[in-house]
């Protein structure tokens, strides 16, 4: 409550920034009332407002940290590259539904839109911005969307692997022993398989679908954080101030939560930054290969598989259909390296500070 | 110039995000030849800051302003200004003419290579041609014995000598740089390294390390603390140094152990005819070791005097603070009242004037100049130059 | 005086696990058989070099370590821990000397019990730089032993939060900040005010000013007179300083790998020390002044290894003065007159 009410006094201080953030406030209020906003209106665009807002939020009260981050970004210039990247594309997803519209009578917004059925991909022309793929699919459709999809896998993977990777690690490093034990030849049981063929025989044994493909994926990279968070918390474990909870008579979840994470996370989410390119790079490839989203769905991978037979043209015009396969390829190959730029300039506003620690 | 060092006007300033902090602020002291100088000041003061000015280490984002060091090494030579030097001609210094011993002995020892390794690496840099005299030598010797073996090998000694003493006319020879570069033929050039573990094996027993032949073959984690600022000692002293400084070096060590490397230090100093620059916190050791004490406050001097007038009759008013502030026996600690300016924003004046018992008007606008009110005692503050001073050194 | 806070005998061994079963092989012994007594409202120094156990031996009395053997008396009367003694030796009546330990005896407390006597024991440690997390705030960091105890409903807990920071010369306004924008001496502030704030009665403080400036340590030493005389509080004030311990202690033992040399009052340890490692000690402390040397006496070699301890007294390597008796049998502390020391053949 107290917390509360200091916030409301920054945003007096600020007259703009609070117009601004009532303008955008309203405008989540409304979309949720069922303001019309074409047929892709759905769960996930009310969510990103809302976090759009709270990060709004967050950068009218930290105005001064944020000051301090971006003069350490400056350095170097390539992070700011990767977080304009990757913030065009969360612009893409949230307002998907308006760049590229669901034609009138389409139930699945996720399902791209066919422009006839011949299997020989069009050209980019004034009606397909970016042309069509085989079956006539909408590529222009298909790669908006598809930053959805991206985002969805992406997120939902990581934070899944997250959680479990935080929990298992903590037990493991902090209790030591038979626990650490036991949790380390599990994660050495999964690390021994190639994670792509793991995933790939899960997908099947859990039948082709983008859900398949999360689990298989989640599962297929959590031990990598289960030893990271670990390896830190061995490492904080034996500082003082938790010696000196310990003797005032902190119990065990309370030294791991308050005490422990918060000082020894800071490389996981790092990690977990530079992964989410990596996570979505291996659903693109699952989907490539057949095994992950189901025919027509707008997914980067997905578009790639269709262009699988269009990748070299006729003899006399190798390019012919590049289009098929390029501008998803751009997509996608944007977004990771968006967020390997963005995982590096956390790394660069994290690290020095843990240095100053 | 007669002294070994001559510090002027030292100016160190660190450009960071929040602001610049002034880290040395007109600096100036003189260090004679065979003598030890103590710098004395508490955490933060700058003294680290003058150690690493004089060796051109200062890390980004600092940067020295305006100053000169003057450093006299070769009588012959004549001074030459420290700051004015290349990279390539500082490296030549650091090591061979000025070396330092750092606080941390562990911290200064690479814990994948042996102690040994680490010294004869040193003495190669720099005594690259000594080492080649040596292996000449004993390469001449070889080559005058006779037998099968002797002369199955004969070639390669051949080789062996052109190399050595191409090296010993000119370290920098043309011939045996590329001969280090080629694989196999690198080994040929062994009797160097083994002139320098020779060499790393005496220093170690310089330096009283029992069994120092075992000892060179040991890595750093083997060895206690004593033993491993003994190795860093060594180390600094491989090259004959003309001027050692030494930073802190005992302040992480036992107090038994610390009497003994106090005692080594004296007579190493005496030994090798080097000049040492001894910064510490802990008045004491001052009082044991040094000749002559610079106090330092807030990047700037107080006071230097002769060891003896410092300790029996004080006269800047923080040096007279600190004197109090020293537990003794029986004796309680007199706390000075305030605490350290942060160097960013110095107080106007003199830097001292706000934690200051006797401070006067002219304290709060004018910045002290060092004066000398009796031979060889300087002190830079106006009550002690009766609110006159004149600018001299 | 009360005796506050007694250890018979205690001992704390680190196993050595070797191989590849891990079978303990040996052991460091970093605490082997200590009697020390703390009466209340006293000022203890226990003074040695690293490694002599003089830490581990501070953290075992609050149990923060696990001691191998021996007793802890918190606040125990006297005839019960001459019971327990005599029970012991005689093996007579093991139900009793069970129940007794059970409820006396620290060094077998189970974690519930001994969360009831944290409150009243506390630690401040060596290095304030790493021993206040550095994700909390001020007003946490102090009020955690409050919360972790459930002692005060949370408006009380802020207002002796403030008290306390108060005491230690810190001010409302130091509330919000993290612990890097403060200095080393505030930050020992912090922490002292993070171990008064449950009223103990027992402080062991680990080195508290080694890390700090010579004047920021005179401010800290005045800050803990202070507060002894003004909260009733007794410390076990464990460093390697010679003369800080002697200028500020009641008492001083000297400790030795993992045995108690010496314990006397700093006068007579500093005027006529002994045992021959005391003076060694005295001898070795630079005093700021350079006309009064303290003499020459450099101890040679070094100490030996708390897992390999020497037959016999533990100092007989290194002493000059070392003879047969030294070599086999090890001397115990023997009270004189003025303190009491454990040697064959005591100087003076």
């Amino acid at each position: 409550m107290i917390k509360l009410r200091f916030w409301l006094c920054q945003l007096r201080k600020n007259p703009l920034a609070t117009v601004v953030a009532c303008l955008l406030i309203s405008i989540t209020l409304g979309l949720i009332l069922g303001l019309d906003w074409g047929e892709g209106f759905d769960l996930w665009s009310i969510v990103s407002l809302v976090l759009f807002n709270a990060a709004f939020l967050f950068v009218l009260i930290k105005r001064k940290q944020l000051k301090f981050w971006f003069h350490q970004l400056r350095r170097n210039p390539l992070s700011l590259v990767g977080i304009a990247i990757i913030l065009t594309f969360i612009i893409i997803a949230v307002f998907a539904p308006l760049i590229a519209p669901t034609p009138e009578g389409h139930f699945d917004p996720y399902q791209i839109p066919r422009d006839g059925y011949s299997p020989v991909p069009q050209p980019p022309s004034e009606e397909h911005t970016f042309g069509t793929t085989q079956g006539q699919y909408d590529i222009f459709y298909g790669v908006i969307w598809g930053t959805r999809s991206a985002f969805q896998v992406g997120l939902i993977v990581i934070g899944v692997v997250l959680i479990i990777g935080i929990v298992l690690g903590s037990l493991a490093g902090y209790f030591g022993g038979i626990i650490d034990e036991v949790i380390m030849r599990v994660t050495d049981i999964f690390l021994a398989f190639p994670t792509l063929i793991l995933a790939m025989a899960i997908v099947v044994a859990l039948g082709p679908s983008l859900n398949s493909v999360m689990i298989a994926l989640a599962a297929v990279s959590w031990p990598v954080y289960t030893r990271l968070v670990r390896g830190d918390i061995l490492a904080v474990r034996e500082e003082d101030y938790v010696e000196a909870a310990r003797g005032i008579g902190a119990s065990h979840p309370r030294i791991i939560i308050k005490h422990i994470l918060p000082n020894s996370i800071y490389p996981a989410l790092i990690m977990a930054s530079l992964d989410i390119g990596a996570i979505v790079l291996a659903a693109a490839a699952l989907s490539f290969l057949g095994l992950g989203a189901p025919e027509g769905y707008a997914d980067w991978g997905q578009m790639i598989n269709f262009a699988r037979n269009w990748i070299v043209g006729p003899p006399g015009d190798p390019f012919a259909y590049w289009y098929t396969v390029t501008i998803p390829g751009l997509f996608i190959f944007m977004f990771v390296m968006g967020w390997n730029l963005l995982g590096d300039a956390f790394r660069d506003i994290l690290d020095p500070r843990l240095a100053k620690r | 110039m007669k002294e070994l060092l001559k510090i002027r006007g030292l100016t160190v300033r660190f450009y960071t995000y929040e602001g610049v902090v002034r880290a040395l602020e007109n600096v100036n002291f003189d260090i004679n030849r065979k003598e030890t100088f103590g710098l004395v000041g508490e955490t933060g003061c700058g003294k680290t800051i003058t150690a690493l000015a004089i060796l051109r280490l200062i890390p980004h984002p600092g940067q020295i302003e305006c100053g000169s060091i003057y450093f006299n090494a070769d009588n012959r030579k004549g001074p030459v200004d420290l700051l004015t030097l290349s990279e390539a001609q500082m490296r030549a210094i650091r090591g061979s003419k000025i070396s330092m011993v750092f606080q941390e002995p562990g911290a200064a020892l690479n814990p994948v290579y042996t102690i040994g390794n680490q010294i004869s690496e040193l003495i190669i840099l720099h005594g690259r041609q000594e080492m080649a005299r040596k292996a000449l030598e004993s390469v001449n010797k070889t080559l005058l014995k006779t037998g099968f073996l002797g002369s199955l090998f004969r070639p390669v000694r051949l080789i062996e000598r052109e190399l050595y003493h191409r090296i010993a006319k000119n370290p920098r020879s043309l011939l045996p740089r590329i001969a280090s570069r080629i694989p196999l033929v690198r080994r040929l050039l062994w009797q160097l390294e083994n002139e320098a573990n020779k060499m790393a094996v005496s220093m170690l027993r310089e330096v009283e390390i029992p069994d120092p032949g075992r000892v060179a073959r040991q890595y750093p984690h083997q060895l206690s603390g004593g033993m491993k600022q003994r190795a860093v000692i060594a180390m600094a002293l491989a090259c004959s140094p003309k001027f050692l400084i030494a930073d802190e070096p005992t302040t992480a060590l036992d107090v038994t152990i610390q009497a003994q490397i106090l005692q080594l230090l004296h007579r190493l100093k005496n030994e090798f005819e080097s000049s040492v620059l001894y910064i510490t916190h802990d008045l004491g050791v001052a009082a044991e070791i040094c000749d002559r004490v610079g106090v330092m406050y807030a990047g700037s001097l107080c006071e230097i005097a002769k060891v003896d007038d410092i300790y029996a009759n004080p006269l800047h008013p923080y040096t007279k603070a600190l004197m109090a502030a020293v537990p003794k026996p029986g004796v309680e600690p007199q706390a000075i009242s305030g605490t350290v300016p942060d160097p960013m924003e110095l107080p106007p004046g003199c830097c001292f004037h706000p934690r200051c018992s006797s401070v006067i008007e002219i304290c709060r606008e004018h910045i002290p100049p060092m004066c000398e009110v009796a031979p060889g005692h300087f002190v830079a503050c106006h009550i002690c130059q009766g609110g006159t001073g004149e600018s001299s050194r | 005086m009360k005796v506050l806070v007694e250890t018979r005998n205690l001992k704390t061994h680190f196993a050595i696990l070797k191989g590849l079963l891990r079978r303990p092989t040996g052991a460091v012994r970093a605490v082997d058989g200590i009697d020390l007594a703390i009466e209340q409202g006293h000022w203890m120094g226990l003074v040695g070099e690293s490694g002599c156990g003089k830490t581990t031996l501070g953290k075992t009395i609050i149990r923060l370590m696990p001691p191998t053997s021996g007793h802890i008396y918190f606040d125990t009367p006297g005839k019960i821990k001459d019971e327990i003694d005599l029970l012991e030796e005689t093996s007579a009546n093991a139900k009793r000397l069970q129940t007794l330990r059970r409820e006396y005896d620290l060094a077998i407390y189970p974690n519930k019990k001994l969360k009831t006597i944290r409150r009243r024991m506390q630690l401040i440690h060596q290095d304030p730089y790493t021993s206040l997390n550095p994700r909390m705030k001020v007003r946490d960091i102090v009020a955690e032993p409050l919360v972790v105890n459930r002692l005060l409903p949370r408006k009380q807990t802020r207002a002796r939060v403030v008290d306390i920071l108060q005491m230690v010369g810190l001010t409302e306004k130091h509330l919000p900040r993290y612990p890097h924008q403060f200095s080393g001496g505030q930050r020992q502030r912090i922490a002292i005010a993070r171990a008064l704030v449950t009223s103990p009665s027992f402080i062991v403080l680990d080195e508290p000013t080694s890390a700090l400036d010579v004047s920021v340590q005179a401010q800290i030493l005045n800050l803990l007179k202070q507060l002894k005389r003004e909260e009733g509080l007794t410390y076990l004030y464990i460093t390697h300083d010679l003369s800080v311990a002697e200028s500020v202690c009641d008492s001083i033992a000297v400790m030795y790998l993992g045995k108690i040399v010496e314990i006397g009052r700093p006068i007579e340890l500093f005027r006529s020390p002994k045992h021959p490692y005391s003076k060694a000690l005295v001898m070795s402390t630079p005093i700021a002044d350079p006309k009064r040397k303290r003499g020459r006496l450099v101890l040679p070699g070094e100490v030996p290894s708390p897992a390999n301890p020497p037959s016999g007294c533990r100092f007989h390597p290194r002493c000059t003065r070392a003879t047969e008796e030294c070599i086999h049998t090890e001397p115990l502390l023997t009270a004189g007159d003025t303190g009491s020391v454990a040697c064959w053949h005591p100087l003076n």
